[in-house]
């Protein structure tokens, strides 16, 4: 189900795992982020559940889910989603992601990550060279770091 | 049966390989003559060079570098007879010269008799040609129906058609599921089974993970091959779904 993949399963690792807690502020972030990006309630219930299960029932509290911090920075990273680049963005990503070398795994990974937030099929197509040639990616948006982990474009030092 | 020319792509890709296999192997000119007679612009050559360096394995060419070879100089071969490249002149010469004279020794080539280009297959016929090449799977059309099993051995049991597969000497015919075919004289009998271009395409792109990463050439040679069969990005992408989930 790619759960694991998704931008709302990244949203939940990093309320969750700054201290093993879920704060209430968390909580609006997520329902914020669930609205900007179309999220049905159906599928965030299968992610949180299966987070649940992964994720939350190893972790031990030392906090108050200090992790909303990094939680708001990450969505208010979603206003790229309003960019009228953000499709050119994602063609060129999906284009850089074939050259660095997709293997299946990356593709499906990488494809559902983009897919939940609006930008599968622009990536899609620069993957797999669909209509026009889409132009190289300057830079990396905030919102795209972590598939651009994934894809190998940039290492966790960078 | 229709016979299908090979695409520039993989005759440059074939005179690339040759020409870095050979002693004079940083021919950078002969290769530009080459690229301009096909018509292939830079990115072509990139391709080719790209998956050039990644299997070549110094030569060796993961212990295949007989076949790789072979199959080069019969593409290059083919290529100056259909006239994709000049039979004549100086760089019909320069060519000649570097395929050298590694000939059939008067082998008959059943596949020739039978009408079907041994490296040219192209269409989506259940009937192509087939070869054990590995490089194939990445370069050729009538070879894209012929790996038709990946890591996961999916399609061997979904393939919707026949295929004959020959071995690198193209010795025997093997028909899965029906017979095994020995001899031209039985080669004969086997009926050439058309198949629908969405199954055809099908078949191609299993084979562009067949080394576990997505090359650009392939990439490159499904979007020509969506555009050629009128296949649309969302039927592309329907099929990919579905090869993925049965494989996984």
């Amino acid at each position: 189900m790619m759960e694991e993949s998704t931008p709302f399963w990244h949203a939940l690792e990093l309320a969750w795992t700054g201290d093993g807690a879920l704060s209430l502020h968390s909580i609006r972030l997520l329902d914020t982020m669930q609205n900007m990006i179309g999220l049905s309630d159906q599928r965030r219930a299968e992610i949180e559940l299966r987070f649940e299960e992964e994720v939350v029932y190893d972790l031990t509290r030392a906090g108050f889910g200090c992790g909303d911090q990094a939680l708001a920075a990450w969505v208010g990273t979603l206003t790229f989603l309003d960019d009228p680049a953000s499709q050119d963005v994602s063609r060129a990503m999906g284009k850089a992601a074939l050259m660095a070398g997709l293997s299946k795994d990356r593709w499906s990974l990488t494809y559902s990550w983009m897919n939940q937030l609006g930008l599968g099929a622009s990536y899609a197509e620069g993957v797999w060279l669909e209509g026009e040639d889409a132009g190289e990616l300057a830079r990396v948006p905030a919102l795209l770091v972590p598939v651009a982990h994934k894809i190998g474009l940039i290492t966790e030092d960078e | 049966m229709v016979d299908k020319m090979l695409e520039p792509e993989q005759i440059l890709h074939a005179s690339m390989i040759l020409t870095v296999e050979s002693e004079d192997e940083n021919n950078d000119e002969l290769i530009l003559q080459v690229q301009e007679a096909l018509g292939c612009d830079s990115s072509d050559y990139d391709a080719a060079m790209s998956h050039i360096n990644q299997h070549r394995d110094d030569g060796n060419w993961g212990g295949r570098s007989d076949a790789v070879l072979q199959r080069s100089r019969e593409r290059l071969r083919e290529a100056m007879d259909s006239d994709a490249l000049p039979s004549e002149g100086p760089l019909a010469d320069s060519l000649n010269a570097l395929i050298g004279d590694d000939s059939d020794d008067g082998e008959i080539d059943p596949f020739a008799e039978l009408g079907v280009s041994s490296s040219g297959g192209g269409s989506f016929s259940a009937a192509s040609v087939a070869s054990d090449d590995p490089l194939a799977a990445f370069m050729d059309d009538e070879d894209e129906d012929e790996d038709l099993v990946d890591e996961s051995g999916f399609l061997a049991s979904e393939s919707p058609s026949n295929f004959i597969e020959d071995d690198e000497e193209q010795e025997s015919v093997e028909v899965p599921d029906t017979s095994v075919v020995e001899t031209e004289e039985d080669v004969d009998e086997v009926p050439a089974q058309e198949i629908s271009p969405i199954a055809g395409y099908e078949m191609l792109m299993s084979t562009c993970w067949i080394d576990g990463i997505l090359d650009p050439a392939e990439a490159k040679l499904l979007a020509r091959k969506r555009e050629e069969l009128g296949i649309t990005f969302e039927q592309h992408l329907d099929m990919l779904r579905d090869i993925l989930e049965n494989s996984s």
